[in-house]
């Protein structure tokens, strides 16, 4: 194995998360080994077993058979973000639309209510879980140990926060203009808290999909779109890592992941409901259509809040089992953690306290 | 020891009872584990799917490495649980098989 080959096994061995690289320091050799026998797909491999450790690192896979609790609530995390980044999409339109018209849709402005007073119950409950959960830690004489695994996360949360908030701070200073940012505060505290908010708006810009329209952004809003995905990213990851690392037992979580996705499934209702009442033909659409940003097919929106539902019904449902106690073997379990038996068929001469016949396979066999 | 805890690792599963086959022969460094399962199974596997399956094997505890003056050459064993592992999943596989021999052959199951 030459200093070349040497040479390329520690670049590709950097697509690994570190804390692995760290537990595994004889990996890069036994990649270099493979590399020197020009094996075909070793890069390959390398990248798809890299991406699961990641996936596994932040919780989206299970890291074993007892982890299902902990990949279940990063799986209902991650469809949750996207989620909320559609329906606040929908709101800020339902806002822009509503806004020149007064009291004359009053079932807009309930829904407007609705998800107005539903968020702002969310975001309340979501900033009291952090604090509650430290002092009850630091009750229990687990405080230390509690610091210890937040404090990684909490700063990484706090650095991109301040990014996001710089380069929303950027976007406002060169006159930039969102509808969607229309919602927030305008001035005092409030634009100042939310300046954050505005740097994730402004990296949701088509200039992704038309690129040439970067060379038309002013320099702050460039700078802001460009940073902010980054930046929204990693906060995001702080937040799950900080959500697991959060003492909270597995059945405890199992219901906090529960209430997420139903308050998550209730949202999504308004928002696509609103989101029907301005598209279809009818008077609300009627006067509200040409306000709306085109390129929204009802059936694309449709199928995208489908497809992020079933993945958090699925987190959910992974966080509910992780939660359950195990099953004993030959059972499976279910949704809410009963077992279920399967079936053998037996022969007619075998009563039902005799065991089944040697030869009848068994699910946990075939399971492995 | 029962065959559920070798449960849940998935696409794993397979390179997991060869490496676990391998490493019941004495401790082996991971080229050496993929050159000896190559050998006596004729399967090749990449240092990334090798490492998935170490990584869960280690998180499991069916095998442990063994300390090393260096790093890079870190040689593993398999621990008593894992050679129980083992024994159970191969005795089901032997199972199985003798089933599908049985019923390939005609004989009444």
């Amino acid at each position: 194995m030459n200093d070349r080959t040497n040479r390329r096994a520690a670049r590709l061995a950097l697509l690994y998360p570190r804390p692995w690289r760290r537990r595994f320091p004889d990996f890069v050799d036994a990649l270099g080994a493979e590399l020197a026998d020009h094996r075909r797909g070793a890069r390959r491999d390398v990248v798809r077993a890299a991406s699961i450790e990641w996936l596994r690192m932040v919780g989206v896979l299970p890291a074993g058979p007892r982890d299902e609790a902990r990949s279940g609530l990063g799986l209902l995390y991650a469809s949750l973000l996207p989620f909320v980044g559609l329906s606040a999409g929908m709101w800020s339109q339902l806002r822009t639309a509503t806004a020149g018209h007064g009291a004359a849709f009053p079932v807009l402005h309930a829904l407007d209510l609705l998800l107005a007073v539903g968020t702002a119950l969310a975001l309340a409950s979501f900033a009291a879980v952090l604090p509650l959960v430290a002092v009850r830690a630091r009750r229990r004489g687990a405080g230390a140990v509690l610091r210890g695994q937040l404090v990684g996360p909490v700063l990484a949360f706090g650095l991109a926060m301040t990014v996001l908030t710089a380069a929303g701070w950027a976007a406002d200073r060169s006159g930039w203009y969102s509808p969607a940012a229309a919602a927030l505060p305008a001035g005092g505290l409030g634009h100042v808290l939310t300046l954050w908010a505005r740097g994730v708006i402004a990296a949701i810009t088509p200039a992704w999909v038309h690129p040439s329209l970067f060379a038309r952004l002013p320099a702050g809003d460039l700078m802001a779109t460009l940073v902010a995905p980054f930046a929204a990213v990693a906060a995001s990851v702080a937040l799950l890592r900080l959500l697991i690392h959060l003492p909270i037992s597995p059945p405890r979580r199992a219901h906090g992941a529960v209430a997420v996705a139903t308050v998550g499934a209730m949202f999504l209702a308004v928002a696509a409901t609103v989101r029907w009442l301005v598209d279809h033909p009818h008077p609300y659409g009627a006067a509200l259509q040409g306000q709306l940003a085109a390129g929204h097919t009802p059936w694309a929106v449709a199928a995208l809040l489908l497809a992020l539902s079933v993945t958090a019904a699925i987190g959910a449902r992974r966080v509910l089992r992780g939660g359950a106690p195990p099953p004993e073997p030959g059972q499976r379990r279910s949704l809410r953690g009963s077992t279920w038996r399967p079936k053998h068929r037996q022969p007619a001469c075998h009563s039902a306290r005799q065991p089944a016949p040697s030869d009848t396979l068994s699910p946990v066999a075939v399971d492995w | 020891m029962e065959p559920k805890q070798l449960a849940g690792l998935g696409r794993y599963s397979g390179p997991a009872t060869l490496i676990l086959s391998s490493l019941a022969a004495g401790t082996k460094h991971g080229y050496a584990l993929t050159k000896d399962i190559e050998q006596f199974s004729g399967v090749h596997l990449s240092p990334g799917t090798l490492y998935g399956a170490l990584t869960r094997l280690v998180d499991q505890g069916l095998i442990e490495p063994v300390p090393s003056d260096d790093e890079r050459r870190r040689p593993y064993r398999i621990t008593s649980a894992g050679s129980k592992a083992l024994q159970v999943q191969l005795s089901e596989q032997r199972r199985i098989a003798d089933v599908g021999l049985r019923r390939l052959a005609g004989e009444p199951s």
